[in-house]
């Protein structure tokens, strides 16, 4: 399960960064799928599970971060769509 | 008018980024600068709500014995249940007052609860560090925020806020403490709240009864947060640059908020100025207050009637206090939100009919369901998200897809005029059509009651909201069909000008006196004593003595507001007179600038009023 199926990179777009409500927005959406999903915030190097909110936080990623999503596993097609346009739509804020 | 001892200091941004501890240890006074956002002067301690700060830095591990480590674990389980509890139900009560996007900041709270990392963390350490559930808890928290606080963005630091919130909750769930740590909804006593931004939940959490004002990097006169200080009567100042870091919890602070200005620990001087001062706004407003069994009369004879603005029966102390001669304006949507179900007709009866009898035959203008389809969870599954919602399904325009709900209302309304003197108000009337079927629907209710031999008042009186312009140009027919109008001015004023108040950057557009605005008011009143019905205004101007000889100017003579403002307004009238009020409206009515028009507006409360003029903003 160490290999990565999927990879994409971003820019986090939304003026407050990955806070508490948008970490919230991606993880409750991350439950969803059985994959392993990995962020990265390639500034720093730190890397978080994503489906934990507090490790999500640990990002500290404001706007303007790049980060990476890499997600592994039966739905990580489907978890990569749907992650996608979570980030690119600014975690609905 | 004000010489605060120490000038200001403009401080570069980069002293902002510096941490409380940096500061000069001696309480020197110092002075900062915003806007004023609401009136007001206040003195208390700080809480600096999102900053980086002390109450999770020095932490000891407690040791424990192995025997005792099963104990703490679920001491620390006790403490997470309880915290989700506690989450649920402050969700619960917010969902009414905020909008849903909002209160996702309750989903995250509940995510940061139950997070998996965080429960292994505190628990390996009670485990095999054998430390207590508290000091495990506090590591563990300590090492996140200090994970968020380590970046430069004054956002984020911002937002560790609500991790720090979180936090405080769950150790005072665990210790059984309730001073632990302050959180929104659990403030200590004269509270200043300091912070970057308030988001709408974070205000609408707010335990009001401990704050005292608020001081705010972001915002403008008309963010939320100046809206809720002005709702609540107390002091702020918004766009204070880079403040957020200068302060410390528990610092003492005045904060003036005619000026716009913070104090950060005064000096005696200071303190003895403001003191005065408090002390006269407070004299002013008691004395006001004595006046609240005194009609509401200009000096020329014309009498208004004031009335309370309510959303429950728990106002109802305070609109007796303050002398309001009825309701003129109580919203249902609290009602409707947040329940799988709509209310049914007993229990919307039971409501109506109690507040009816508690306000022993003084009139009560109740506003049917003034939502969007979106605000109604038991639609939700159907919810279509509308890209305008103010210009979208909302309020009587639902009365086609979900029928029920205004006929179950109205059914409920009916029965329970029979307890008093009982108004139904329908809001967002933008046509004849809508008023010609909602009476339709009225007479078909009274038929049903009369068949089925339930008591009701056939009579009740109806009327239309106005607060859509094009309710306004056609007043006239409206004002056939109807027993009185009700001006909504915050929805007038936002569709006359095209501008959403909450929106900064448009804000300054935000114009109540303008003169179309004022014009949309006139004609509505013509038409209304054309037909000889009453108008009542109960929008925020209906509350700021500043429009009061306008509006009686333009003929209103009945205005609705809340309560704690009833006494201020009073106060104008009786010192106004209906002919200077008629002056002030013709020039009102014609002005090139509303900014010349409020000008204009303070110089006559100056001249008539001086000492209601010095509590104003």
């Amino acid at each position: 399960m160490d290999q990565k199926n999927f990879s994409k990179d971003f820019v986090v777009a939304n003026p407050l960064g990955i806070h508490a409500r948008p970490a919230s927005v991606f993880v409750q959406a991350a439950a969803d799928f059985e994959s392993e999903i990995t962020v990265t915030n390639l500034d720093s190097g730190h890397f978080a599970d994503g489906k934990s909110v507090m490790s999500m936080l640990m990002l500290a990623a404001p706007q303007g971060t790049r980060i990476r999503l890499e997600i592994a596993g039966p739905d990580a097609a489907a978890a990569m769509e749907a992650l996608s346009r979570i980030i690119e739509g600014g975690f609905d804020e | 008018m004000i010489e605060p001892a120490s000038p200001v200091d403009p401080l570069p941004v980069s002293a902002a980024q510096s941490s409380p501890a940096a500061r000069p240890a001696e309480k020197k006074e110092v002075l900062f600068h915003g806007f004023p956002a609401s009136p007001g002067i206040c003195r208390g301690h700080v809480l600096v709500f999102g900053a980086a700060h002390t109450d999770f830095n020095e932490i000891d591990p407690i040791p424990i014995e192995p025997s005792e480590v099963e104990d703490e674990v679920k001491r620390f389980q006790t403490a997470l249940d309880k915290t989700k509890i506690e989450i649920k139900a402050l969700q619960k009560k917010m969902q009414r007052t905020i909008e849903k996007r909002d209160a996702k900041i309750f989903d995250a709270h509940l995510l940061i609860v139950e997070d998996k990392l965080l429960h292994k963390e505190v628990l390996a350490r009670i485990r095999s560090q054998l430390c207590n559930a508290q000091s495990s808890f506090l590591l563990t928290i300590q090492r996140y925020i200090n994970a968020i606080s380590g970046t430069n963005d004054t956002y984020l630091h911002e937002r560790a806020g609500d991790i720090r919130d979180i936090a405080n909750r769950i150790l005072r769930n665990l210790t059984g403490d309730k001073d632990v740590g302050p959180t929104l909804d659990n403030l200590p006593e004269n509270t200043v709240v300091i912070a970057h931004d308030l988001t709408p939940s974070d205000t609408a959490m707010l335990d009001r009864r401990n704050i005292l004002g608020f001081a705010i990097e972001t915002g403008s006169r008309t963010c939320h947060t100046s809206i809720l200080a002005r709702s609540l009567r107390i002091p702020a100042v918004v766009g204070m640059r880079n403040i957020a870091g200068k302060f410390a919890n528990g610092d003492e602070v005045i904060v003036d908020g005619f000026l716009g200005m913070v104090i950060r620990n005064p000096s005696k001087e200071t303190l003895a100025f403001y003191k005065e001062k408090i002390s006269r706004k407070d004299e002013l407003y008691n004395l006001l207050l004595k006046d609240s069994s005194r009609a509401a009369e200009t000096t020329d004879g014309y009498r208004v009637k004031l009335c309370a603005n309510i959303e429950g029966a728990e106002d109802l102390d305070e609109v007796f206090r303050c002398g309001a001669e009825g309701i003129g304006l109580f919203r249902t949507e609290y009602l409707f939100m947040n329940t799988p179900t709509a209310p049914d007709e007993e229990t919307q009866f039971r409501i109506y009919s109690k507040l009816l009898r508690a306000m022993h035959g003084r009139s009560v203008t109740i506003r049917t369901v003034d939502l969007g389809g979106d605000k109604l969870d038991f639609a939700s599954a159907s919810a279509i998200r509308e890209p305008n919602p103010f210009l979208g399904l909302r309020a009587i325009r639902l009365c086609h897809e979900k029928p029920q709900l205004i006929r179950t209302q109205l059914r409920a309304l009916l029965r329970a005029g029979v307890d008093g003197d009982l108004r139904i108000m329908f809001p967002m009337v933008s046509s004849l059509s809508e008023i010609e079927e909602l009476i339709s629907i009225r007479d078909e209710i009274i038929e049903e009651l009369g068949n089925e031999n339930i008591p009701f008042d056939p009579k009740v009186k109806i009327g239309a909201m106005i607060e859509i312009p094009s309710a306004c140009l056609i007043a006239d027919a409206l004002a056939a069909k109807v027993d009185f109008f009700s001006i909504g001015s915050n929805d007038l004023v936002q569709y006359t000008l095209a501008v959403d108040r909450l929106n900064e950057r448009v804000a300054y557009l935000y114009r109540p006196s303008h003169p179309a605005v004022m014009e949309l008011i006139r004609l509505t009143v013509e038409a209304a004593k054309k037909h000889r019905i009453p108008v009542c205004v109960c929008g925020e101007i209906a509350a700021d003595p500043r429009f009061t000889p306008i509006l009686l100017g333009l003929g209103v003579l009945e205005l609705s507001m809340s309560p704690n403002a009833i006494a201020e307004v009073r106060g104008v009238i009786r010192k106004t007179s209906m002919l200077a009020s008629e002056n002030l409206a013709k020039i009102a009515l014609t002005a090139s600038d509303p900014e010349d028009v409020m000008v204009m507006a303070k110089e006559h409360i100056q001249a008539v009023a001086p000492d209601i003029a010095s509590i104003l903003g």
